[in-house]
């Protein structure tokens, strides 16, 4: 089963991103800020990222970066903001991010996303499955 | 070993410890001419992973016991009757100690022909820890805070003036930025105003003598933010400092001290 980490500050949306995640097949773990989602990420190796941008404590964008240090840049981050802010979508792409969606989003095509990315990470060859493996 | 082996930052003593348990263990299981072999290198495709390893030739360890095998005072009934005995605490002590580092330990074994024992670190810690930006023109002041927070295991970075730390910024962005309202030039307000136009509502701590200066008014139209009156303790920094990581479930975040919403971007 594919795992999927949500790093969510607002504890309804997580939880209603679980909700439909775990319906759609996906097992889930969530964290209420960034430094607990790179913690998370880095023990529990999942194979994608749904993060906010704006959060206490390590901001989406610091987690992405953070990740790209670590090696990590195989699991593929799907970047969720309620902000209207210019330059979001550029920035989260700059940084790797596979998709981008603006709340309220559309729960069809997040799921999507969510498979699309998950597909073409299979289909890639896959460096951290095999480190995973050592791990 | 391999030579293009990266750096990494390990608690020498803990690490040093652990090399030593199971390189005491792969001597007193193999036999005379046997062989042990020490290998150190970066995980496969993890650069941010340092994987060691201790091969040995000895009797083996069987396979129902290599899960067991690091349990606390369990020891394995080795094929050879003669093979001294520990009492069962060193793989337990390395995977505890390998387990504060982060890291996590195995091992590999066919009875008769050898064991391998492998344990993989994190390189380095400071990517996992909170990271503080610390803001200030008065390199005491800099250098009191860094030292406080250090010993508090926050990540810290300095910057001696608000050109500076927006720099900082933008090579890595930091989770708490704690920063001096009054600095030449890029004064702590105007620092704090392009801090929300690129890094819209990252936690900021405003360190300040003059609470209702003009800077502090000009401040307030970047709120919300989290005020750290001058002079205080080094128990009152450490306090604000934990205040605002903990700020997912406190209003500070949603409210900073003046009672002002947080603010929309653009």
């Amino acid at each position: 089963m594919k795992r999927i980490l949500i790093v969510e500050d607002d504890t309804k949306i997580a939880a209603a991103l679980a909700i439909r995640l775990e319906a759609a097949g996906y097992s889930v773990l969530t964290a209420p800020d960034g430094l607990t989602g790179l913690k998370l990420a880095v023990e529990q190796r999942p194979d994608l990222l749904l993060m906010d941008i704006w959060m206490p404590v390590g901001l989406g964008f610091s987690v992405a970066q953070r990740m790209q240090s670590l090696g990590l840049n195989g699991i593929p981050i799907i970047f969720i903001t309620a902000s209207r802010a210019r330059g979001l979508k550029k920035a989260a792409e700059a940084l790797g991010a596979v998709a981008f969606f603006e709340k309220p989003y559309d729960s069809q095509a997040l799921l999507s996303a969510v498979a699309e990315a998950l597909k073409s990470q299979d289909n890639a060859p896959s460096e951290h499955c095999a480190a995973a493996a050592v791990v | 070993m391999k030579p293009d082996l990266p750096e990494a930052s390990l608690d020498e003593h803990k690490i040093t410890q652990v090399l030593t348990n199971l390189l005491s263990n792969a001597l007193s299981f193999t036999p005379p001419g046997g062989s042990i072999l020490i290998k150190a290198a970066q995980a496969d495709g993890h650069p941010e992973l340092l994987q060691v390893s201790v091969s040995d030739t000895g009797c083996g360890v069987p396979k129902h016991e290599q899960e067991r095998i690091f349990d606390r005072l369990h020891q394995v009934k080795a094929g050879d009757a003669t093979t001294e005995q520990g009492i069962g605490l060193g793989l337990y002590l390395c995977r505890e100690l390998v387990r504060l580092h982060g890291g996590t330990i195995s091992v590999e074994s066919e009875p008769g022909k050898g064991s391998t024992f492998t344990f993989v670190l994190p390189r380095t810690q400071q990517l996992l820890q909170t990271d503080l930006l610390l803001v200030d023109d008065d390199p005491d002041m800099l250098d009191m805070l860094r030292q406080l927070l250090v010993a508090e295991h926050y990540n810290v970075r300095v910057a001696r003036d608000g050109r500076e730390a927006l720099q900082e910024m933008r090579r890595q962005t930091p989770d708490i930025v704690l920063l001096d309202l009054a600095m030449p030039d890029l004064n702590g307000a105007a620092t704090l105003r392009e801090i929300r136009k690129a890094w819209g509502q990252i936690p900021v701590i405003l360190h300040t003598a003059f609470a209702n200066g003009e800077l502090m008014k000009q401040a307030l139209t970047s709120s919300p933010f989290t005020l750290l009156a001058k002079p205080c303790t080094p128990d009152q920094i450490l306090q604000t400092v934990r205040k605002v990581q903990r700020s997912g479930d406190t209003d500070i975040w949603k409210k900073n001290h003046f009672g002002l919403e947080r603010p929309r971007l653009n």
